[in-house]
């Protein structure tokens, strides 16, 4: 039997808890700090790691939705189309290549949004500029929940107790995708989702 | 977020030292009195709004909800009590706008030490606390979450 990724955390853990974190001495602070993040770590590592890439899908689906939405609505001069159809075009050979390294996708498709909207600055239509700024905001808003979800382990966030498990994070996020109807930007954004 | 730091930023009538990473943490007190006896880290410090220090001092992620579900700000006061106690004491008085604008832009700023100078310096691996550094990049998400909620957006899914 081959030992899996979870049981190589869960032996990592065990060894820093029980042999590595006792041996240091208590006066080597540093050590022992960096020793306790290191478990901590390791054991967030562990919880996460099973959805981890779920999880990241989930990211580049939405980002793609955002992007998929703004090209849709885009309106301005030169400048402003063309970083449209730059977008436009990251997104349909996306679509040509949907197993590609997510994160990277991820981030490319941040980029190029990043580019429409500083075009928008230029000689976007103010009615895109406010259709932009409301679309990026709901955007921030599920993005800033789901990784507050994520990261909620970390015990640093004072409103930890309020977020659900990431397996409820991951399955609201499927019946929210089942739910939207046919023809939304977003939807058709999705349509490469298994 | 730049542009909206832009168009919205509040004139300043009334220039002073702004500490601009005022929380807990940075300030020492004596257990016996409760006096604050210092104040650390000043390499952020500045000439500018005083608004700029109480927004800072107000962020989510320097609290704590209490077991009523109350935030305190530091641990240590509900929001609208230490508004209040601040202007008493100081004498100063506070501008909801411009408190709001500098809210905003002590989570943008907040958002790119976390998100953009943690992460960055943990990758390129030149500071021994890269692992403190890789733990605390993942809280940008609640000054994401800050903003958004400031500039009334939706912060749930």
């Amino acid at each position: 039997m081959m030992p899996s990724i979870e049981l190589r955390l869960q032996t990592m853990v065990k060894a820093m808890a029980d042999v590595i974190l006792p041996a240091i001495a208590p006066e080597n602070a540093l050590a022992r700090e960096q020793a306790q993040l290191m478990t901590a770590q390791l054991r967030m590592i562990a919880k996460q790691w099973p959805r981890a890439a779920e999880y990241d899908a989930l990211e580049l689906r939405d980002i793609a939705a955002l992007a998929e939405r703004l090209c849709a609505r885009v309106t301005g001069g030169a400048e402003t189309r063309g970083a449209a159809e730059a977008l436009a075009a990251l997104l349909r050979r996306r679509e040509a290549e949907p197993t590609s390294a997510v994160r990277e996708g991820r981030a490319a498709i941040a980029n190029a949004i990043d580019a429409l909207i500083r075009a928008s600055v230029v000689d976007g239509d103010e009615a895109f500029r406010r259709m932009s700024s409301d679309a990026i905001l709901e955007y921030s808003g599920l993005q800033a929940w789901r990784g507050r979800a994520w990261f909620a382990g970390c015990g640093m966030d004072p409103e930890r107790a309020l977020f659900p498990e990431i397996d409820d994070v991951l399955a609201q996020a499927a019946t929210r995708r089942a739910n939207r109807p046919a023809g939304d930007p977003i939807a058709n954004a999705e349509k490469e989702d298994p | 977020m730049r542009r909206w730091l832009r168009e919205n930023a509040p004139e300043c009538r009334d220039l002073c030292l702004v500490h601009a990473d005022y929380r807990m943490g940075n300030f020492m007190f004596d257990e016996r009195s409760g006096e604050m006896t210092a104040v650390l880290d000043w390499e952020l410090a500045h000439i500018g709004d005083f608004h700029e220090d109480i927004a800072y001092v107000t962020q989510k992620l320097f609290g704590l909800v209490n077991e009523k579900g109350e935030f305190l700000c530091c641990g240590l006061f509900p929001r609208e009590e230490f508004l209040v106690r601040y202007q008493e004491l100081s004498g100063r008085t506070i501008d909801p706008q411009t408190l709001r604008y500098y809210q905003v832009l002590n989570a943008w700023k907040s958002v790119v030490h976390t998100f953009a100078t943690c992460v960055r310096a943990a990758q390129e691996g030149n500071n021994h606390q890269d692992i403190l550094l890789s733990w605390l990049a993942s809280v940008g998400h609640v000054f994401v979450a800050e903003i958004v909620d400031i500039l009334g957006g939706r912060t749930h899914g």
